[in-house]
């Protein structure tokens, strides 16, 4: 090494160093002086920047985040939790019937998606018993929803398995923010009522309740030219409270619990039958600081659902202990490490006339736990960040699974981050899969289903990468780009054991996909009262089974999913108490045996704040078409009505 | 490394007392060299939760609370001075930094998080954030004619309004902060504002002039 570079780096490094604790010294120093000594013209010469602390490490994060706001969902007009994961960019939702949605990200669509991960304040949505949510009934309020992050791609080095292809994270508002009354009635031709009541109150220092109850009844959708009537209308009870403590700084307990009742129309085997759900649930959470930058929080709950979709009933019981600690190691390095246990109860009782279904056995006890260890590393401080994470999660079905991740962002100032990711992500065989027997009855040949116990859990590998980019307060923009590689993807083998008069199968991993695709954002805010959003995602799926696979369906998966997929809002305050907003979207068609064409749908939404808490809106909603089909799943078919409806609000 | 630190520690103490020696320009200088490093140059926009604290921090040195039972009652421990966010809290903390070993009226200040009109009501200053522009309609009309500052961030034109509301203005570089005051309601509240706080002011709503 020669002795002049030996010299620059013996000056460089140190420079360096103290370059780090004068900016720090400095921006203590500027805050001081902003608060001592700034007066009102300096304030007036100040350029602000409107993002919050979350939206800034929003801004850094190294994955595919989008965050849909408590304002976006209230002047979005939607009033179910699917309606409004529409405004994620890359968010497949096909409505099917009145109450079913196929709700997906980055492909693998169907009724029962089964490669994303939904979550309500850290309650696992996700069915052990099929694979998949059942959206009609994992309700919350959305007028008690702080916000709802979507997350594309792989979390299951911090959710776990079955957070495959993204993670829908739902977080509820604060008992403290919901304070006072609000109540909250409407309907129209086909919301045709709902009601929302909600009572927040104190019950101490830095202890705050609220207790709601929430109901409605939504008429059927259109039967499809020629088709008969959909016979889907149904109508949902719930009610709930939240509670939140926070005595001291820093230490806070959260209780949250609802109970509810649903009953919904349906045809079963062509006769026309009835559908009930109810459940409930409690959570328990609480966050210790135990030092500066040193949180320790505890959480747990219980979830039941007991379901009769006619003739197929069912029990699931849940209950998943957990913790987190995360603390600072050293300057540069910030820890996370976590333990979960979560045990299932599931009851299975299938009675149908075309089909016998038997569990073995009967009551599954399915436990799962995992441990996990994360290390987010400033590199240099402010713009180089390294995310490593590694979960290993065990279950009963496939024993061990490792779920790990290394992430890499790069911030060289306040209006760019680049990033980029690898993580491996499993989805775990469901019940039906691993314990299920389905016979069919009265076809020749007769199909028979057998549980396999030998069957692995999917595997994704997914590369990522992304921008986001604000050159200028009134522009943010947002683009990711991913390569996902499937392997062992459960299959629908035949069976050796087959006869001319039966045919035996059973599920196996006998298939492969690779995805490539990309979603972008770009949300203009020209003036104060303006916004204007636009997204458009991109899929492109190849699902390829093995030469020696038997299975017809899977590939076809992959036909399920639009390529395309375009949207554009906007939400205007035209005066000070007047709204008015657009929502725009263009989803490309589905192909395959039972094609849907592409659709163009357009909401509209006007209110009007009266004065004295009182409010008014007009929510007009798929204006462009009568009605219009949204996804095919037989045997349901029906088309998605235009719809109008009016609504009352009253805060206090 | 030893030069460095101890030059670090003058820096600092130079800027608090505003002296320009020497020593505080040569670091002036090194600060420009290396402030593109760090992403300093940068700083030039600030959270607007800051800018928002400051112009709070500032209002209760221009603005004079009426003496109340509580302070007349017990003139040797004042009771604090304070200041609710109701709702909402966008500060991050920024609050509590402007608020640090800071007296207001000559009162100790206390900062408190609450949830409803009624609880507010013990407060001088409240603070209702843009998050929640639905109820602050229904929360202003409940905290009207107590001696309380209220600010807010949502222009409205609903009875009644916040005593100041602070404004968010598009400017060619960005955005800026500025604050509106509303005459009669501070009056209602039985609060003087100084005139030097009213010049700076985008726009004053000044009562109407009784006849006769």
């Amino acid at each position: 090494m020669s002795l002049t570079l030996r010299f620059t780096i013996g000056l460089a490094l140190p420079a360096l160093g103290i370059s780090v604790a004068l900016a720090e010294e400095t921006k203590k120093t500027a805050q001081t002086h902003l608060y001592r000594d700034a007066t009102f013209e300096d304030l007036a010469q100040l350029n602000i920047s409107s993002l919050s602390k979350s939206e800034e490490k929003l801004f850094r994060a190294a994955a595919d985040v989008t965050v849909i706001s408590d304002e976006d969902i209230r002047r979005s007009g939607a009033l179910t939790l699917p309606d409004v994961l529409r405004m994620a960019p890359g968010m497949e939702v096909g409505q099917i019937n009145s109450r079913s949605y196929s709700v997906t990200m980055r492909g693998f669509s169907g009724s029962s998606a089964n490669k994303i991960l939904p979550l309500i304040d850290g309650r696992s949505l996700y069915s052990a018993r099929f694979g998949g949510t059942i959206w009609d009934i994992r309700d919350v309020p959305l007028e008690d929803v702080q916000q709802i992050e979507t997350i594309g791609g792989p979390g299951g080095t911090t959710w776990g398995t079955n957070a495959v292809n993204g993670v829908v994270n739902i977080i509820t508002k604060d008992a403290r923010q919901t304070q006072g009354s609000q109540i909250s009635v409407g309907g129209g031709n086909y919301e045709k009522a709902f009601i929302y009541a909600r009572e927040g109150m104190t019950l101490g220092p830095g202890q705050w309740l609220r207790v709601y109850a929430k109901a409605f009844a939504r008429d059927s959708t259109e039967p499809v030219s020629g088709g008969r009537d959909p016979n889907d209308a149904w109508e949902q009870y719930r009610a709930g409270f939240r509670y939140d403590q926070e005595k001291s700084p820093g230490t806070k307990t959260l209780i949250t619990g609802d109970i509810f009742t649903s009953r919904a129309d349906q045809i079963v085997s062509g006769k026309t039958a009835e559908a009930t759900s109810n459940g409930g649930h409690l959570l328990g959470r609480r966050e210790i600081t135990l030092g500066s930058d040193d949180k320790l929080s505890l959480q747990a709950y219980y979830d039941r659902i007991n379901r009769d979709s006619g003739g197929n009933l069912s029990t699931a019981d849940v209950g998943e202990v957990e913790v987190r600690h995360e603390f600072e190691l050293g300057q540069h390095q910030r820890l996370t490490w976590g333990a979960n246990t979560r045990l299932s109860k599931l009851d299975d009782a299938v009675v149908s006339p075309t089909s016998v279904s038997s569990f073995s056995p009967s009551i599954r006890y399915l436990k799962q736990g995992a441990l996990f260890l994360q290390d987010v590393v400033a590199i240099t401080p402010q713009t180089w960040t390294f995310t490593g994470g590694m979960k290993a999660e065990y279950n009963d079905f496939t024993d061990l699974e490792f779920l790990p991740s290394a992430r890499l962002a790069w911030t060289p100032n306040d209006r760019l981050t680049l990033w980029s990711g690898y993580s491996r992500a499993v989805r775990i065989p469901s019940r039906f899969e691993y314990d299920q027997t389905l016979e069919s009855v009265g076809f020749v040949p007769a199909s028979r289903t057998l549980p396999n116990r030998a069957i692995q859990a999917e595997t994704l590998d997914a590369f990522e990468a992304g921008l986001r980019h604000r050159p200028n307060s009134w522009l943010n923009t947002s683009a990711s780009v991913y390569l996902n590689q499937y392997d062992k993807l459960a299959t629908s083998e035949i069976l050796p054991s087959s006869t001319f008069v039966r045919t035996d199968s059973s599920y196996q991993n006998k298939a492969h996909a690779h995805a490539l695709g990309s979603e972008l954002s770009a949300t203009l805010e020209p003036t104060h009262n303006c916004r204007l959003i636009f997204t458009w995602s991109l899929l492109d799926l190849d699902i390829d089974k093995d030469p020696d696979s038997t299975d017809a369906t899977l590939p076809r998966i992959a036909e399920l999913s639009p390529k395309q997929q375009l949207g554009l809002r906007s939400r205007w305050n035209i005066d000070k108490t007047w709204e008015v907003d657009a929502w725009w979207r263009w989803v490309d068609d589905l192909q395959g045996t039972r094609p849907v064409p592409a659709y163009n749908t357009l909401d509209l939404r006007v209110g009007k704040q009266l004065g004295r808490g009182w409010e008014v809106s007009v929510v007009a909603r798929n204006l462009l078409e009568p009605s219009h089909p949204e996804f095919n799943f037989s045997p349901l078919r029906s088309e998605i009505p235009r719809s109008i409806y009016i609504r009352f609000d009253w805060l206090r | 490394m030893h030069l460095f630190r101890q030059l670090t520690r003058t820096y600092s103490a130079s800027l608090r007392s505003r002296a320009h020696t020497w020593r505080s320009m040569i670091l002036a200088v090194w600060l420009a060299i290396l402030s593109p490093l760090q992403g300093i140059a940068a700083a030039a926009t600030i959270p607007e939760a800051q800018a928002t604290a400051a112009y709070l921090a500032l209002f209760t040195r221009y603005i004079e609370w009426p003496e109340t039972e509580r302070e007349a009652d017990s003139p040797h421990t004042p009771p604090p001075f304070t200041i609710g966010i109701l709702g909402h809290d966008p500060f991050d903390g920024a609050l509590e930094q402007a608020f640090a070993n800071v007296l207001v009226q000559g009162r100790p200040v206390v900062i408190k998080r609450l949830g409803s009109a009624a609880e507010a009501r013990i407060c001088d200053l409240v603070f209702i954030s843009r998050e929640e522009s639905r109820r602050q309609s229904s929360w202003l009309s409940e905290l009207a004619g107590a001696p309380i500052l209220t600010v807010t961030e949502v222009e409205t034109s609903l009875k009644p309004e916040a005593g100041v509301t602070l404004v968010r203005e598009k400017t060619s570089a960005g955005s800026r902060l500025r604050f509106d005051v509303n005459l009669p309601i501070l009056q209602l509240a039985r609060l003087k504002v100084s005139s030097s706080m009213l010049v700076s002011a985008r726009r004053i709503v000044r009562p109407i002039p009784e006849r006769g």
